[in-house]
């Protein structure tokens, strides 16, 4: 088996945050699988690692379509991913989004750390699908994830570690 | 005791059988945390290309389905969507008259399908490339809701003109485990 | 099978490198996934990887959606395909673009629909990301895929390949045990034979494993008969093929008593039998720590003597340095070839000298496999015509760090390898 859960959080209906702390280093990729409605009115996941949320060190892009049209844009030198994902309080009720996300090689000290991200929300009469970029500009292994600003309690986030093969096929 | 796996294949459909019209998954488990289903198809219906849509519960006679679409067709992308629909769209793949052995596939990623206070979510992609001599081949990337805090108990999967799925077609129901 | 993702490989980039291939994938998964994170030293912010299965790149095309930072737009190729990013060299420093590459059905004998998503991330205003659709009009298997970047510029060290077998079987007990077959002493491996007995539904292996049951250590693992296991000159192993899956374990019939004296195990030998301009050893295994090669021969050119040279894994590139002193019994030379892609190894007789007289050469690879270090060999040559002849020392090396994967020596000066020569492979544990 080479996909094992590592560690689940719930949401409580208000302020706060997803809270991923001492990621075991034992793996190689990580996955977070994430269904969010915020607490407030907005359709916000931020995120960060390490605690590393006051400064530049990320940058984030994204490919959109939200029913009528397709674009991309991006935002360098943010001090943490600022991403949609979530429906907002005040949208449908009982309406998830949907998150995947990716971090390939999150223990590695010689490589920035780059997300690959696939999210979106949809409530019969708007919605959106996203296919997010992020990096984050330290070499530094990722031990912690905190998510916020805070989401209901129907939304919950899972964390997966990844293992690799001990042989080349060479 | 052996650790259980994180994924675990559930069912698997498979198409060329006479009759089989439509991919069921029935009694799904109640004891994941996510499903997905991992799709690779062609339709026996007559035309070069073919939706391909779902249903769960068995409910094909409500309009409890909405969605959001982003499609690249090898020139232009675009954005569109439906709502208040019987069913849930996910793409296209090869008919009848496309070239012999071309197939999409695809995956449909359903979290927290067990939960009964929210409504069910659908994040799903499809790749129907159908090679250099055609020009209906597209990239799907859809993200459904389905307005029920039901459980997720069946899915199914069809297509259009309610025709079978051709021979080597197939679609296996996965369960993930949380920690 | 049990397992969603099952690992089947992994490679790192050594930093010297263009392509990464991953050879005899097992065939008994349904699907493929693969994960890959690169960087390469394209003067770009980002660069392509193409889409090369069994050794083509033919009958590919491809659909994208891509956005770059400030537009959305959709392309195709109906020629190539590309199958994943790398980050350039000006992108941000020390940044991988990420891809996921997802193959069903790869061993049926279907046309190959895969699905990839790409991001090449970068600290500024234009990046790229694409969603892939690829068609590979081929119906067979899939046995190997390769990673060639796009502008043939290499993989920055740290960039990752991993391979992942995906299985939609479930099993529901523990997988049958196997039947051992032959246990083979090659000299610093032990190569154990067996035969799988997954006919049972819900019952197969998701792997193989050999471990010694007294001293324990580290096993050895395989998808496919045989699994080679290292093993020390004068120790005693005694050790089964073990079936495994998340279910359980079964386990073969011991190995019986297993003690080598052997640390030199011929590999592979090639006899002439006609005029040969070069002679090539591929597939060398990677379980061995060195290399030694024995070399009879004699040259088809119109001169008393000539030279020969050797190359590895195909590079025909100025990447080799040689020197070499000779004595011929009356006089002394030496000589040097320098950034050279023809770095003369070997001398051996020619078309002009006695008729058959045949010349030696012993060539010693240290370290062939090891990924931090230039290949350098030492050469023993020479041979006599009872009133002429020569003796050669030559030193050799290759600017790669690179395992060597295949050796080709290539006749040049003498043209030809001529009947009678013979050339064998060894490797030393």
């Amino acid at each position: 088996m080479s996909m094992f859960p590592i560690a689940t959080a719930a949401g409580t209906g208000g302020a706060g945050s997803f809270n991923f702390l001492s990621i075991p280093q034992t793996f190689t990729h990580l996955q977070l699988r994430m269904i969010a409605r915020d607490y407030i009115a907005a359709n916000a996941v931020y995120h960060y690692f390490n605690f590393d949320s006051a400064g530049t060190s990320y940058s984030q892009h994204y490919l959109m379509g939200d029913g009528a049209t397709a674009f991309a844009t991006g935002a360098s030198n943010q001090p943490y991913f600022a991403m949609d994902g979530a429906t907002a309080s005040t949208d449908l009720a009982n309406a998830n989004g949907a998150l995947i996300i990716d971090v390939l090689d999150y223990s590695n000290t010689n490589k920035f750390k780059t997300i690959r991200v696939s999210a979106g929300w949809d409530l019969n009469g708007s919605g959106r699908v996203w296919q997010w970029s992020g990096l984050w500009r330290n070499t530094n292994a990722i031990t912690s994830w905190i998510l916020t600003p805070g989401f209901s309690t129907t939304s919950r986030a899972d964390l997966y570690g990844i293992s690799t093969s001990f042989r080349t096929g060479a | 005791m052996p650790a259980e796996s994180t994924w675990t294949p559930i069912a698997t459909a498979s198409g060329g059988s006479a009759g089989t019209n439509v991919f069921t998954f029935s009694s799904i488990p109640q004891t994941y945390t996510d499903l997905c289903v991992m799709f690779y198809g062609r339709s026996n219906f007559s035309a070069n290309t073919v939706s391909v849509y779902g249903w769960v519960n068995g409910q094909t006679g409500t309009s409890l389905w909405g969605g959001t679409q982003l499609i690249g067709d090898g020139s232009s992308v675009t954005s569109g969507r439906y709502q208040n629909s019987s069913i849930y769209f996910i793409g296209q793949m090869p008919g009848a008259t496309q070239t012999a052995n071309f197939y999409a596939n695809g995956y449909m990623y359903i979290p927290n399908y067990a939960n009964s206070t929210h409504f069910k979510t659908i994040m799903s992609r499809m790749s129907n490339n159908q090679g250099v001599n055609s020009t209906d081949g597209k990239l799907f990337f859809y993200h459904s809701l389905f307005r029920a805090t039901d459980p997720i108990t069946s899915i199914g999967l069809g297509t259009d003109g309610n025709t079978s799925f051709a021979t080597n077609s197939m679609a296996t129901l996965y369960g993930i485990r949380a920690a | 099978m049990s397992v969603f993702l099952q690992p089947i490989y992994t490679q790192t980039a050594p930093g010297n490198s263009s392509e990464i291939t991953f050879n005899n994938i097992p065939q008994n998964f349904t699907d493929l996934l693969i994960v890959v994170s690169a960087r390469a030293g394209i003067a770009a912010l980002s660069d392509g990887i193409i889409a090369k299965f069994n050794g083509s790149v033919s009958n590919f095309s491809f659909l994208s959606v891509e956005g770059n930072g400030s537009a959305a737009s959709s392309g195709s190729s109906a020629t190539t395909a590309n199958i994943a990013r790398t980050n350039g060299s000006t992108a941000t420093a020390n940044s991988y673009a990420s891809s996921v590459i997802y193959i069903p059905n790869y061993s049926r004998g279907n046309t190959k629909q895969i699905t990839v998503s790409t991001v090449s991330e970068t600290n500024a205003t234009t990046t790229f990301m694409n969603f892939y659709s690829i068609f590979w009009n081929d119906r067979s298997p899939i046995t190997s895929i390769s990673f060639p970047q796009n502008s043939g510029t290499n993989y920055t060290s740290d960039s990752t390949f991993t391979i992942y077998g995906v299985s939609n079987i479930y099993d529901t007990g523990t997988p049958l045990a196997p039947t051992l077959g032959a246990v083979t002493d090659l000299g610093g491996v032990a190569s154990f034979a067996f035969t799988p007995n997954d006919t049972a539904t819900g019952q197969t292996a998701d792997y193989y494993s050999v471990q010694d049951i007294a001293i324990m250590g580290t096993p050895a693992y395989g998808n496919v008969s045989p699994i080679t296991f290292p093993i020390t000159t004068g120790v005693t192993y005694n050790a089964p093929v073990k079936a495994v899956n998340v279910i359980g374990t079964s386990t073969s019939a011991m190995s019986g008593s297993l003690t080598s004296y052997n640390n030199f195990a011929s590999i592979a030998t090639q006899v002439i039998t006609s005029n040969t301009s070069s002679i090539v050893f591929r597939n060398i295994p990677q379980y061995y720590s060195h290399l030694q090669l024995r070399v009879y021969a004699r040259g088809s050119t119109n001169a008393t003597s000539g030279y020969p040279y050797h190359i590895y894994n195909g590079d025909t590139s100025a990447n080799y340095s040689s020197h070499f002193m000779t004595g011929n019994g009356i006089t002394t030379a030496a000589a040097a070839y320098v950034n050279s892609a023809q770095p003369l190894s070997m001398n051996f007789p020619c078309a002009n000298s006695s008729a058959n007289i045949f010349g030696y050469a012993v060539i010693d690879i240290m370290d062939y496999t090891s990924t931090n270090k230039f290949k350098t060999s030492r050469i023993m040559n020479g041979w006599d015509n009872n009133s002429t002849g020569n003796c050669f020392v030559f030193s050799h090396v290759w600017n790669s760090f690179a395992p060597i994967s295949s050796i080709t020596l290539v006749g040049w000066d003498i043209a030809n390898f001529v009947s009678g020569s013979h050339v064998a492979l060894y490797g030393i544990g």
